[in-house]
């Protein structure tokens, strides 16, 4: 049978990493749970356009949706960059879920309506950890490192807090500047740190999980709209129903990552709770008000909303 | 009158692309500069390669007319050279309708995507600037083009002496 | 449908439309005809980002320093160098045009942009030692293939992406593999030199050699600042371009007092002409890729090779020939992100070596560029030397046959890509 509603949806990440296969799992359930009335087309490895054009695409139409980090989409919209701050998510999983699933997540959902964006859910995509050339024993140490950085301001404060420089280079030649020494270091999920084999070129790696890889699940407006409300419901559903088997598979491709890159013969170490509140206290402060100081009064008022939440779930701010 | 408007218009053009790429050049190589010898800076000119960007697209698409206006277009005219000169006359102008048809509609979709651009209010990671001064660079110079062809169209112009006249103009 | 738009180019392109009107036009009637859904803004939206890629900024820059140094004295320099040091040898220059586009290739990582720093030197040299100028062209053009094979490249770091292989074995595999393209290519060089009875030149004598040398220290410092700058980690390969004109600039300017001010707005002006040339192809063509996407050919693809119950040699044969028309048609980098999804798995199946199906994939993406009509390498040699591109596909065919022979050879030889990664115990 032919589908009624087909979706074009296009991301960022090879088909075999988790993200696309979690996508698979829900376009099954979709397909099954509306009767083959509404279809996904999974779209990898950026074959619709870079970050910014699948976006674009998901407001104007071209394609009907697409699963974006949030860290491609601040300038989009300011708000959702309140992710890109460092330790804005905690170590503990559950503890995190409850901040996607509660008042904090939907503030950031609803920030993409007057954006032309229709956002459902947040997906987890695993944290964030660093990888240098040179010692990285302890916070000082990464004084005078250069560290690249995504073109966000927000991640260029966070370094800007330890005393190490931010330089923006682009993904594809991230390897390349590695090896050669333009920068010393890198931030990534352990995943990709094993993917793209930065650890080839690379001497220290801590474990640190400071930054949160949080996706945004979004679907053009008119293309949702035209959905039964039913089908609309079995979406949602379903994306939150795969949520947990994404952060597993990912769970398992880090420790797989972790185990590669460890025997690769490259200083591993974990992040220890003391060491992880100095990381804190210096990283959070200078990116929270770059934050604050880009995405104005919306920012602040989602800043609030975390805040509440957070003291509720005990953590320490 | 035409003449004059005409000559305006290509010095202007003449000089925006060469002093756009000398620019585009400039500021990576201070990029450079100062990420060698003073690192702890770099930070404030991490907004240089988008610059140099978006300096490219303008350099490329308002260099549409003037590439055009001098032959320097990519084209295989091998046959076209061997026409007899009332074939030559039918098929320039066939060229240069299809051409000045293309250029309308591309100055549409992209006067009209620019607009979607301004309303979605995207701005630019680290310039900081609407995403529009990036895709208006592209109604911009099919505008360029567009004229180019209707000139040549009218007779105005002939794009294909000027190429034949020798590689070196 | 796909045909008639097929037709409708082939026949602009005949009749000497501008290149940018033989694929734009059939793109925007595509749209209407097989996707009228989709909301016309994205054409202008799709222009735009294939302009606005940062790895193609080094194409211009190194335009930009070509230019800057043709027209100031350190390309002769240069040349004059390698004239009196290699002249006597039979082929000299024709080897030298090889090794020297390999060597700042592999390093620079993009073809394009060695053809455009090298090809403005290169070329004079070529016609003044005798060779033809379809020859001529035609070696420029493709002799800087071997940038994307030779480590560090652009294209087997997005293929190790993709399919999760190691990065420093398909480099290794790529060195190999860029080698024997490069000899080969040596090869047809001395067999054109010796059918054409080109004579090599008078040997000089040391006192002229050392000459040549005193006058190119400077110029010298181009290559040096280039690739050491880049191996030892002060910038990157774009960036490296940059630096090529602001040394230009310094040289010509400061030193040799060779260029004025209004002399290098003038150079910049052309190379900016240079530029819109083949960028605004650059444009159009990821307008046809995108068209190409959405059309899903690589399901297709993969029905076809589940229906046919391949053996790794005839899908390694149906691979190849895919790729080389798919490279006819859409730029190199989109092609593998379009297939690779689909066709890897199939490949780990039948049992083929990631390493070795890397290193296919990624020499057909060299064949890719400089098979017409949609070839970036002849583009660029043709806007960059001012020569029609008409002349420059007339001389790409004996590198193209030349260049399937030896796909040929590493398709089915699998020891050619592998055995360098497996010493290196990968
Ligand atoms: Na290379
Ligand atoms: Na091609």
């Amino acid at each position: 049978q032919q589908a009624k509603y087909v979706a074009k949806i296009g991301h960022l990440e090879a088909a075999t990493q988790p993200r696309h296969k979690g996508l698979e799992k829900v376009a099954a359930l979709v397909k099954e749970r509306t009767n083959g009335e509404v279809e996904f087309q999974l779209y990898p490895a950026s074959q619709l356009g870079n970050a910014r054009q699948m976006v674009e695409g998901a407001q104007l139409g071209s394609s009907e949706g697409t699963v974006m980090p949030a860290a491609f989409l601040g300038g989009f919209n300011p708000v959702v960059s309140v992710l890109d701050i460092p330790f804005i998510m905690p170590e503990d999983r559950a503890k995190s879920q409850a901040l996607r699933d509660g008042p904090f997540g939907q503030a950031i959902l609803d920030s993409f309506t007057k954006r032309g964006l229709v956002a459902i859910a947040i997906w987890p995509n695993g944290r964030k950890s660093v990888t240098s050339a040179k010692p990285l024993a302890g916070v000082d140490s990464f004084k005078g490192q250069k560290f690249r950085v995504m073109d966000s301001r927000i991640l260029i404060q966070q370094f800007a807090g330890v005393g190490a420089a931010a330089i923006a280079i682009p993904f594809g030649e991230l390897y390349t500047a590695l090896q050669t020494g333009v920068v010393d270091g890198q931030e990534n999920p352990l995943d990709t740190i094993s993917t793209m084999k930065y650890y080839e070129v690379q001497k220290d790696l801590v474990v640190s999980n400071h930054g949160a890889m949080e996706d945004l699940v979004l679907f053009n407006p008119a293309w949702w709209n035209s959905l039964p409300e039913g089908h609309r419901d079995v979406i949602v559903k379903a994306f939150l129903e795969v949520r947990p088997q994404v952060e597993t598979l990912k769970e398992e491709v880090q420790t797989l990552a972790f185990n590669q890159i460890k025997e690769a013969g490259v200083n591993v170490r974990v992040l220890g709770d003391a060491e992880r509140a100095d990381w804190r206290a210096r990283m959070f402060p200078p990116a929270r008000d770059a934050y604050l100081e880009r995405a104005g009064a919306e920012g602040k008022a989602v800043m609030e909303v975390y805040e509440a939440e957070a003291k509720k779930l005990g953590l320490a701010n | 009158m035409l003449r004059t408007a005409m000559t305006v218009l290509r010095t202007f053009e003449r000089n925006i692309i060469g002093l756009l790429l000398v620019a585009m050049s400039a500021g990576y190589v201070v990029n450079v500069l100062v990420r060698v010898f003073a690192p702890s800076q770099s930070l404030h000119f991490a907004w240089m390669e988008e610059a140099a960007l978006f300096m490219l697209a303008w350099l490329v698409f308002l260099g549409l007319g003037l590439t055009l206006e001098k032959g320097r277009h990519i084209a295989m005219t091998a046959l076209y050279r061997r026409m007899p000169a009332g074939v030559q006359r039918v098929v320039a102008f066939v060229i240069n309708a299809v051409g000045l048809a293309f250029c309308a509609y591309l100055t549409k979709v992209g006067y009209d995507f620019a607009r979607f651009i301004v309303n979605s209010g995207q701005t630019s990671p680290t310039l900081d600037v609407s995403m529009v001064w990036l895709y208006a660079a592209l109604p911009v110079g099919f505008v360029l083009l567009g004229l180019r062809y209707l000139l040549e169209l009218v007779g105005v112009e002939n794009r294909f002496v000027l190429a034949d006249r020798g590689q070196d103009h | 449908m796909l045909i008639l738009l097929c037709i409708l180019a082939a026949l602009l392109l005949v009749l000497g439309f501008e290149m940018l009107l033989v694929m734009g036009v059939p793109s925007v009637l595509a749209r209407l005809a097989e996707f009228p859904n989709l909301p016309d803004i994205v054409i202008a939206q799709k222009m735009v980002g294939g302009v606005n890629v940062g790895t193609l900024l080094a194409i211009p820059f190194f335009i930009f320093a070509a230019d800057l140094m043709a027209h100031g004295t350190i390309a002769e320099r240069l040349m004059n160098l390698v004239k009196k040091n290699l002249g006597h040898r039979a082929g000299g220059i024709g080897h030298t045009t090889v090794v020297s586009c390999m060597a700042f290739g592999s390093v620079c990582g993009s073809a394009p942009a060695t053809v455009a720093a090298l090809g403005r030197f290169l070329h004079p040299e070529l016609m003044r030692a005798g060779y033809k100028e379809r020859f001529s062209l035609g070696l420029i053009a493709s002799s800087a293939e071997c940038a994307l094979l030779i480590p560090p490249s652009i294209t087997l770091l997005v293929y190790a992406w993709l399919t999760g292989t190691s990065v420093a074995a398909l480099f290794a595999g790529g060195l190999a593999v860029g080698v024997v393209l490069a000899l080969a290519f040596m090869l047809y060089v001395a067999f054109v030199t010796r059918r054409a009875g080109i004579e090599p030149a008078p040997r000089a004598s040391s006192a002229e050699r050392f000459e040549a040398v005193k006058a190119s220290l400077l110029a010298l410092g181009m290559p040096v600042i280039i690739l050491g700058g880049i191996y030892s980690g002060f910038f990157t390969a774009t960036e490296a371009a940059a630096v090529a004109v602001a040394y230009a600039l310094l040289v010509e300017m400061v030193i040799y007092r060779q260029l004025g001010w209004r002399d290098v707005m003038q150079v910049a002006e052309q190379s900016a002409l240079t530029i819109v040339a083949i960028f605004i192809l650059l444009a159009v063509g990821s307008l046809l890729s995108y068209f190409v996407t959405l059309a899903r050919l690589p399901d297709q693809l993969l029905m076809l090779l589940n229906d046919w119950q391949v053996n790794w040699i005839v899908f390694l044969l149906i691979i190849n020939v895919v790729l080389l028309i798919a490279g006819m048609f859409i730029d190199p980098n989109s092609i593998m992100v379009i297939l690779l999804p689909a066709i890897f798995p199939v490949a780990t199946a039948l049992g083929i070596d990631p390493i070795h199906f890397g290193l296919v994939v990624c020499l057909n993406i060299c064949i890719g560029m400089i098979t017409p009509p949609f070839g970036l390498d002849l583009f660029v040699t043709s806007s960059a030397l001012r020569k029609p591109v008409e002349m420059v596909i007339a001389g790409i065919w004996p590198f193209v046959l030349t260049n399937i022979a030896v796909l040929l050879v590493i398709s089915y030889v699998p020891s050619i890509s592998t055995a360098l990664p497996r010493l290196l115990g990968y």
